[in-house]
């Protein structure tokens, strides 16, 4: 069938045919089907319809496919918002020099989408953008550029900003984030720094969140301080959970802890090693 | 004991809520977006929803008028969390069926008045 | 045993043949299907096995059936079974003319049987449907054919259709003709298009715990497949455990009786 014509199907007609026409126009690669596969992407009602129209502009690609998933992660829908984000994966760090432009704008959604874009991008240059936005001027932002960064691999930079982070930090959220992120990193250098925070601070929920961190880390200087002040929150269960992760097993000072509280541990708590 | 399900694209935010919950003596599970919040919910009854608005694949509001079809789920709790605090989103979330509209981050003692409101 | 590398060699052959992935923690599994298979072909350096299996796709094809699971028993996960008995296939069946059913993977055969034998309780006859058991073993599809089952495997089954259905023998409980007649045996791939288009479409799909062998690039190429070998109206039905949610928007989710079945999405909710 024509270009014309599929393009006319891909709006008209049921969803099978604009399915096909989706398929069929994966053949073509200029800017008219390009703009007609984004337009039906994000206006279709259709989720099987949008899909297709994504796999069909991976297929395409090149620039102008980069730029128009650039632009249209900014649009309201969210299936094309994850569709966009898919693409921009596919194309690797060919497409992060196109996300400059959300990336220095005044809203800051839009430097939140390119966040997200980045961390499904991944590699070395992403990690880097992603670090300098740690220190956005928005919390949104920074905390889920903090968050992006638990899935790269180890990097004295990034043990460095987590440190500085941690230091910074004082709201609920934000330690959460920053501790559950050492946490999956797995920063041993930064035990020092989480003991050291935990003095200053008097929140429960904020020290358990540091607790955790540590318990996690296998920091052993804290076990009994982060059962009591777990006991303050009802979140005793939490912390023996991260210990079994730690260790293998509840330590004995950990049991006799219990025993003196009179806690009683569920059966498959004990049986849980995870 | 009662259930929760918590939906958010980010597994830190929905760490952080778990944590909250959890103290107030919920059991929780949870779920990336409101497509896969919807699956569950027809496969599990939860006694409250704590449901981020902004979300790939289907957002807190689709999410919302969708479940609130569902004849268990016309009275169940529903908070839509958003970092956004505009009128009109609150609006939006009130039309959508939510039962309350709340602006990230949350803490602990808005989360238990909010749930001492709808209890 | 085998290293690092000869196991990626080795999984990555695995994975362009079938699709299906194998992690890491896996390894000591495929070791020994992997020792297996080389003793059965008298071999005994790896190199040559390897060089076996790039030559030869009949090989490759062999150690796929070694390593696929065939844990299947009669009347599994019940409740789906009930909804589809119960509420969909009548539903269904005062619809419409023909009755197809697809299971993929079928694997030793026990659900198309089960499923056949549902579609004569439920509509009277077999006459209207049309049932295909499709997998990538083609051992198991051997046995599916054969249709002999042994006491585990048709625990499960009511008395009264054991009975009526099979027939004891010397080598365990055969499938009667009229089951065995009803139900067509294919081999092939949920990731190969052209396969997957020429079975046609089917008013039920069948695809139990196979998505999850895949990753996530091939979860959606198998989920594109399913939806275009599902009739407008067909149901799907998944795993216990899985969820299409998580693969394809193209889908959307339903509760019957107890179970939760696909159909395809056709538009969005309106506002």
């Amino acid at each position: 069938m024509p270009k014309e014509e599929l393009i006319r199907e891909l709006f008209e007609g049921s969803p099978k045919r604009r399915r096909l026409a989706a398929e069929d126009l994966a053949e073509y690669g200029d800017e008219q089907t390009i703009s007609a596969l984004f337009r039906a992407m994000a206006e279709d009602k259709n989720g099987g319809v949008k899909e297709v129209c994504a796999e069909s502009l991976k297929r395409i690609g090149g620039e102008s496919v980069i730029k128009g998933a650039v632009e249209a992660l900014k649009g309201e829908d969210p299936l094309a918002k994850a569709l966009c984000l898919d693409i921009l994966a596919h194309f690797g760090e060919d497409s992060i020099a196109h996300l400059s432009a959300l990336l220095e704008s005044p809203d800051y959604n839009d430097r939140k989408y390119a966040l997200d874009a980045l961390a499904a991008i991944g590699g070395g240059k992403a990690m880097e953008i992603i670090l300098a936005m740690t220190k956005d001027p928005n919390p949104n932002v920074r905390y889920t550029a903090t968050e992006y960064l638990a899935d790269f691999p180890k990097d004295p930079k990034v043990t460095q900003t987590l440190k500085d982070l941690l230091q910074e930090t004082d709201d609920p959220y934000g330690i959460s984030t920053i501790c559950q992120v050492i946490r999956s990193r797995k920063e041993a250098e930064l035990l020092p720094d989480l003991s050291d925070k935990v003095r200053h601070v008097t929140d429960p929920f904020i020290k358990h969140w540091l607790y955790k961190a540590m318990v996690a880390l296998n920091g052993t200087d804290h076990l009994l301080d982060a059962l009591e002040n777990a006991l303050e929150i009802r979140a005793v269960e939490d912390i023996l959970k991260d210990m079994i992760l730690a260790r293998g097993e509840i330590s004995p000072e950990a049991k006799g802890f219990l025993r003196e509280k009179g806690i009683e541990l569920e059966e498959r708590l004990l049986k849980e090693g995870l | 004991m009662r259930r929760a399900l918590v939906v958010d694209d980010s597994l830190v935010v929905r760490n952080y809520h778990i944590s909250l919950l959890k103290t107030l003596s919920f059991e929780v599970e949870t779920a990336e977006n409101g497509a896969e919040a919807y699956e569950k919910c027809l496969q599990n009854f939860y006694d409250l929803i704590l449901c981020d608005i902004n979300m790939p694949v289907m957002d807190g509001y689709r999410f919302t008028k969708k479940v609130r079809k569902l004849d268990d789920y016309e009275k169940v709790p529903i908070i839509l969390v958003t970092t956004l605090n505009s009128e009109q989103d609150r609006k939006k979330a009130l039309l959508a069926g939510a039962t309350l509209f709340v602006v990230k981050p949350m803490n602990f003692d808005i989360l238990k008045k909010m749930l001492e409101a709808v209890s | 045993m085998l290293t690092q590398e000869t196991f990626d060699e080795i999984r990555k052959i695995i994975k362009k043949y079938s699709g299906i992935t194998f992690e890491d923690k896996k390894k000591y599994f495929l070791e020994n299907r992997v020792s297996q298979h080389m003793r059965e072909l008298g071999m005994r350096s790896f190199k040559d096995y390897l060089l076996a299996l790039r030559l030869s796709q009949e090989r490759v094809r062999e150690l796929v059936s070694k390593c696929t699971v065939n844990e299947t028993y009669f009347y599994r996960e019940f409740y789906q079974l009930e909804a589809f008995a119960e509420e969909l296939l009548p539903e269904i069946g005062a619809k419409k003319q023909r009755i197809r059913v697809l299971s993929i993977p079928c694997s030793t055969g026990e659900e198309p049987y089960t499923i056949a034998l549902i579609v004569n309780e439920v509509l009277g006859d077999l006459k209207r449907s049309k049932i295909v058991g499709v997998d990538i073993d083609y051992a198991a599809l051997r046995r599916a054919e054969e249709g002999i089952y042994d006491d585990r495997s048709v625990s499960k089954l009511p008395d009264a259709y054991l009975l009526s259905y099979f027939s004891r023998n010397g080598r365990g409980w055969e499938v009667k003709p009229l089951l065995r007649r009803a139900v067509h045996f294919m081999e092939g791939n949920i990731l190969d298009r052209h396969f997957m288009r020429s079975l046609g479409e089917f008013e039920f799909v069948f695809c139990k715990n196979l998505l999850i062998y895949f990753d996530a690039r091939e979860q959606r190429v198998a989920a594109a497949h399913l939806y275009d070998a599902l009739a407008d109206d067909g149901y799907l039905f998944l795993g216990h455990a899985e969820s299409m949610s998580r693969i394809s928007s193209a889908f959307k989710p339903v509760r019957v009786k107890g179970a939760i079945a696909y159909q395809k999405e056709e538009e969005e909710d309106e506002e």
